[in-house]
């Protein structure tokens, strides 16, 4: 996948679907959907986390695949809700793939999350 | 710091403190997540002292607002585009201009910089620092990249690890001291060399509205001044014509990794977005409510115009970078026509602002 996957991950983070959009390859697959039709789930799933009232959505690491697979999912900060796409990159941070996961369990965090 | 509602000199709360200190092992500090570190961490040292100034007034009053383009110095095998001024002065001006006396020390010796840091956290006293974020643990391997101009603050210490805020997470987090030490002495371009800095003293009558006026003035002066031809409006220009350069001078791949680069230094790199023309349109906004002045609220609204062209400026780069269908000469001019525009816009923007009358 042709994506700068620092923009990816951090559009996300900020909840910008716009800027997201931008950086997606309009001739790639996403997820089996076309970059306009991934665009419009990213800006869906966005207005959702929204409506809770999140400001930001967080980025942690955690496993799926029946925990044989590392990969970066993301959650509410309000919320807590999870974002429910799961990004996989290899060692040199290039994204590797883009998926709805539904086993993926987020690492133990070392501090409690619902403190802050 | 609800329980210290008056600005207090450090020595008086260090001796309301030790009570609670004692009980709780660690400082009370209240962490607050921000858009820019150095903003966010002079903002959150500030509220520590019961002064309560929000991340756009520590920014607008550090003159943090800036461009440059140097296109002679590379990071990241890429030409520096800056969007705000040196790492470091948004402390040092909002400090000067307030009147707050401060302290700040780098080293050659990793053993003197812990020395200096643990005798401040031993004394009650909560420093900001400088790292490279790449040495971080506590940030997933994903956000782990060079940087060596990351602030964050730490305000205890406890079994050899040190409590910081960071002020880009949403809570306090720890690292142990040879952790820390590796991101205070990275090596490569703005080498942190352990820096630190701490308030000393905070004057009981500060004068928020002249630091105001006096911190517009510096920015003013910086964006619209002609010294530099990398700077201000002039870099933008700059720049502008750059881009314009990049499909005849390097191959596509290249042409588009430098298009994109200006896009995260813009919107990605602490800046809240629109290369901190956001946060400074929302420091103009509070600064009109604080001076009563309907002349700075509408510049405060044309500033708020200018970040919006920033961010239509920053979507154009990033579909060129990516876009297949239309000639990169044709796409990456439409990127350089309307970084011009923006240029112009701020020319104008800040002469006048500079020459509006605050009282």
């Amino acid at each position: 996948m042709d994506i700068p996957s620092d923009l990816f991950f951090l559009f996300i983070i900020r909840m910008d679907d716009q800027m997201l959009s931008s950086v997606l390859d309009e001739e790639d697959t996403y997820m089996d959907l076309s970059a306009a039709d991934f665009a419009a789930l990213m800006k869906q799933k966005i207005e959702f986390h929204k409506s809770l009232g999140d400001t930001t959505l967080l980025a942690l690491p955690g496993t799926f695949d029946r925990a044989t697979k590392s990969a970066y999912s993301f959650m509410g900060n309000k919320s807590k809700e999870s974002f429910g796409i799961v990004i996989e990159v290899n060692d040199k941070k290039e994204l590797l793939s883009i998926s709805e996961a539904k086993d993926f369990v987020f690492d133990e965090f070392p501090f409690n999350i619902d403190s802050f | 710091m609800e329980c210290f509602p008056r600005i207090l000199t450090p020595e008086n709360k260090i001796l309301m403190l030790k009570s609670i200190v004692i009980e709780r092992e660690v400082l009370p500090f209240s962490h607050k997540p921000h858009d820019h570190c150095e903003s966010g961490a002079v903002s959150n040292l500030f509220n520590f002292y019961g002064l309560q100034l929000s991340e756009p007034m520590v920014f607008g009053l550090g003159a943090g607002l800036y461009f440059a383009h140097i296109s002679f110095i590379k990071v990241m095998d890429a030409p520096i585009v800056s969007y705000r001024y040196l790492p470091g002065s948004v402390f040092k001006h909002a400090a000067k201009t307030l009147g707050i006396e401060i302290g700040m020390e780098s080293f050659r010796s990793k053993a003197k910089a812990q020395a200096v840091l643990d005798e401040k956290i031993k004394e009650n006293i909560p420093v900001g620092l400088l790292t490279d974020m790449y040495y971080l643990e506590y940030m997933p391997e994903m956000f782990r990249f060079h940087f060596n101009a990351h602030n964050l603050v730490v305000y205890g210490k406890k079994s050899e690890k040190y409590y910081i805020s960071d002020s880009i997470l949403e809570m306090p987090v720890m690292l142990n001291e040879e952790q820390l030490m590796k991101a205070r002495f990275s090596k490569g371009v703005f080498s942190p060399k352990g820096k630190i800095y701490w308030i000393n003293k905070i004057p009981e009558n500060l004068n928020l509205k002249i630091a105001i006026k006096n911190s517009i003035h510096t920015v003013c002066k910086r964006m619209s001044g002609q010294r530099f031809p990398w700077a201000g409006y002039k870099g933008m220009q700059n720049l502008a014509k750059n881009i314009a350069g990049y499909p005849i001078k390097y191959k596509e791949e290249k042409a588009n990794a430098l298009l994109l680069n200006i896009v995260r230094m813009q919107e990605i790199v602490g800046t809240g977005g629109s290369g901190f023309r956001t946060i400074y349109a929302n420091f103009l906004k509070e600064s009109a409510g604080i001076l009563n002045s309907k002349e700075l609220e509408v510049f405060a609204k044309r500033m708020f115009v200018i970040s919006d062209e920033w961010r239509n400026f920053a979507l154009l780069a990033a579909k060129s970078a990516k876009k297949k269908t239309i000639s990169k000469e044709e796409s990456f001019k439409n990127v350089s026509d309307a970084l011009y525009a923006i240029a112009d816009q701020e020319r104008i923007f800040f002469i006048e602002l500079n020459n509006l009358e605050l009282n």
